[in-house]
């Protein structure tokens, strides 16, 4: 049919279908062109500190957009108390070094050093009667480190202290002006990091895996915003995570919410738990020792000596589960030299031990440990020379720690010869603290 | 936490201090995820000591940083360069960041 003014149906259809492809054809760019101002003014809005967004162009606006979304919904999965951050702290090294004294606070104690700094206060009794015996530790380490040096400071943090300890309550029981008797400890741990780092590179390749995921979701959520009817209200409904896909669906156009592995991020966390208890789980050192005086704080006269003592130490902690109690043993063996200050006498011995534990965190910093063993020394000492020189004995420690705080804890220990009549029993409680001295700490800064 | 965008072929470095009295060593960590796969570099840092870590992301993606501490009471210092001035943090922090 032709009209008058000589169109055709077909021509007024065929018009209409042109301006029609005309609109289609030039409301598209328009339209990603308003999805864009809209992911900016909803980012602006929903994350107003964003650095650099202003820059950013406007067709990567909604990928900016869908990463913070993603950021959102993803970063109280690294924090969320699945794992309790007091079950990642390692228990060990935490005590200052009082082995071999009358105030020892392990069956056999370790080499691996406090990080900063600490200290002990024992209430001691022997043979002797009722003594008081103060420890302090360094770490040396803290003052050969620089802020930029990290895995120096990482490393000698956890590689050797110096500790030195003396009676309190008469230092000088004789009169003679000298003090009756002092210790010094040196703790070389040689282990180090080492332990931790195959752990280390696990949790690496597993937070690669997760950020791929996460870039993967981002692109996924920026397409959808990108065509989404109402990029406001997906975005509302994302952050608000919506659980009924069809909220989501009306307001993005398609199922938008991110895709996470909740079990990957849970894995990633018990990775970095494993990482913190596998560091201390075993160590191998030195355990280098000088005691001067009298080490049996006067119950035998005339053991006034200068005793040198040198050996390894060793341990090692098997963590089935992280956090979990776990069982370790520890052990030392070295060689003694003791001279008498009062007698032309000296000699030499075999000083060792063995011992086991059973550890329980319950703390930060600290837990319940229950230990048990044997320590030995013999050497070539005449039979009536062994009590002034304090060796030929074997002797059953048990200790029990307890901690108080994060930082401290005291721990009550026991000694009896077995073999050795001179050598007194001993019972000390032991008050111990960490970080005693945290401004030390500012040095390497 | 969302802290801005970074530019393609920018190389950026994370640094963190941990105060000297916190209760045990950190752990930080740095990751990149594009569609091609992921990235990322990690270091323990001792109380009293600082650490960086730098990488340079060279595609779109995902940046991440991520600082994991003993105790929630444990503090610090971070920062994110050049986007991103030190600030302090207080307890495991995770900054994220979109790389354009």
């Amino acid at each position: 049919m032709r009209s008058s003014e000589g169109f055709t149906i077909g021509d007024i259809r065929c018009s209409i279908l042109s301006v029609a492809a005309l609109l289609v054809a030039t409301a598209g760019p328009l339209t990603a062109q308003d999805r864009s101002a809209a992911c900016r003014e909803v980012l602006q809005r929903r994350f107003p500190d964003a650095a650099g967004a202003a820059a950013v162009p406007d067709d990567q606006m909604c990928f900016v957009l869908a990463v913070a979304v993603g950021d959102a919904l993803r970063s109280p999965l690294f924090s969320d108390g699945l794992i309790s951050p007091r079950d990642l702290q390692p228990t060990s090294g935490g005590d200052a070094a009082t082995g071999g004294s009358p105030a020892q606070g392990e069956p056999v104690p370790t080499v691996q050093p406090m990080a900063i700094g600490g200290g002990t206060v024992a209430a001691v009794g022997s043979d002797a009667g009722t003594d008081a015996i103060t420890a302090l530790t360094i770490n040396p380490g803290i003052f050969f480190t620089t802020p930029r040096d990290r895995e120096e400071t990482a490393r000698l943090s956890r590689l050797s202290d110096v500790t030195v300890f003396f009676p309190v309550n008469e230092l000088d029981r004789d009169n003679d002006g000298d003090v009756d008797y002092f210790g010094a400890r040196v703790r070389l741990n040689w282990t180090g990091l080492s332990a931790g780092r195959r752990l280390m590179e696990r949790a690496r390749t597993r937070f690669a895996a997760l950020m791929q995921q996460e870039a993967t979701d981002a692109f996924r959520i920026a397409e959808v915003l990108s065509a989404a009817p109402n990029v406001a209200g997906c975005v509302d409904a994302l952050l608000a995570q919506v659980g009924d896909a069809g909220t989501i669906i009306a307001a993005c156009g398609e199922d938008a919410r991110p895709r996470i592995d909740a079990g990957a991020y849970e894995q990633f966390r018990a990775d970095l738990a494993e990482i913190r208890e596998e560091i201390d789980a075993k160590y191998f050192g030195l355990d280098l020792r000088l005691d001067v005086g009298d080490p049996t704080l006067g119950a035998v006269p005339d053991a006034d000596a200068t005793a040198l003592t040198g050996g390894f130490a060793f341990g090692r902690r098997f963590v089935g589960q992280a956090h979990a109690t776990s069982l370790g043993f520890k052990g030392r063996v070295g060689a003694r030299y003791t001279d008498l200050a009062n007698l032309d006498e000296n000699s030499f011995a075999v000083d060792g031990g063995l011992a086991f534990d059973v550890r329980r965190p319950v703390d930060d910093l600290r837990s319940v440990t229950l230990s048990g063993g044997f320590e030995f020394r013999f050497g070539d000492a005449a039979d009536q020379m062994e009590a002034l020189l304090q060796t030929d004995f074997l002797v059953f420690r048990a200790s029990l720690s307890v901690p108080i705080t994060s930082a401290a804890g005291v721990s009550i220990n026991v000694g009896a010869p077995l073999i050795g009549e001179e050598i007194s029993p001993t019972l000390s409680i032991n008050a111990n603290w960490a970080l005693l001295l945290p401004e030390l700490a500012s040095l390497v800064r | 936490m969302f802290k801005g965008v970074i530019q393609k072929n920018t190389p950026v470095s994370a640094d963190l201090s941990v105060d000297g009295g916190a209760s045990g060593p950190a752990i930080l960590f740095i990751g990149f995820g594009s569609r091609e796969g992921g990235q990322s570099d990690s270091t323990v840092v001792a109380p009293g000591a600082s650490a960086t870590l730098s990488l340079t992301p060279k595609t779109q993606g995902v940046f991440r940083v991520l600082v994991d501490l003993s105790s929630e009471s444990d503090r610090g210092q971070l920062g994110l360069r050049p986007v991103t001035p030190a600030e302090p943090i207080s307890g495991d922090t995770t900054w994220g960041y979109a790389v354009v």
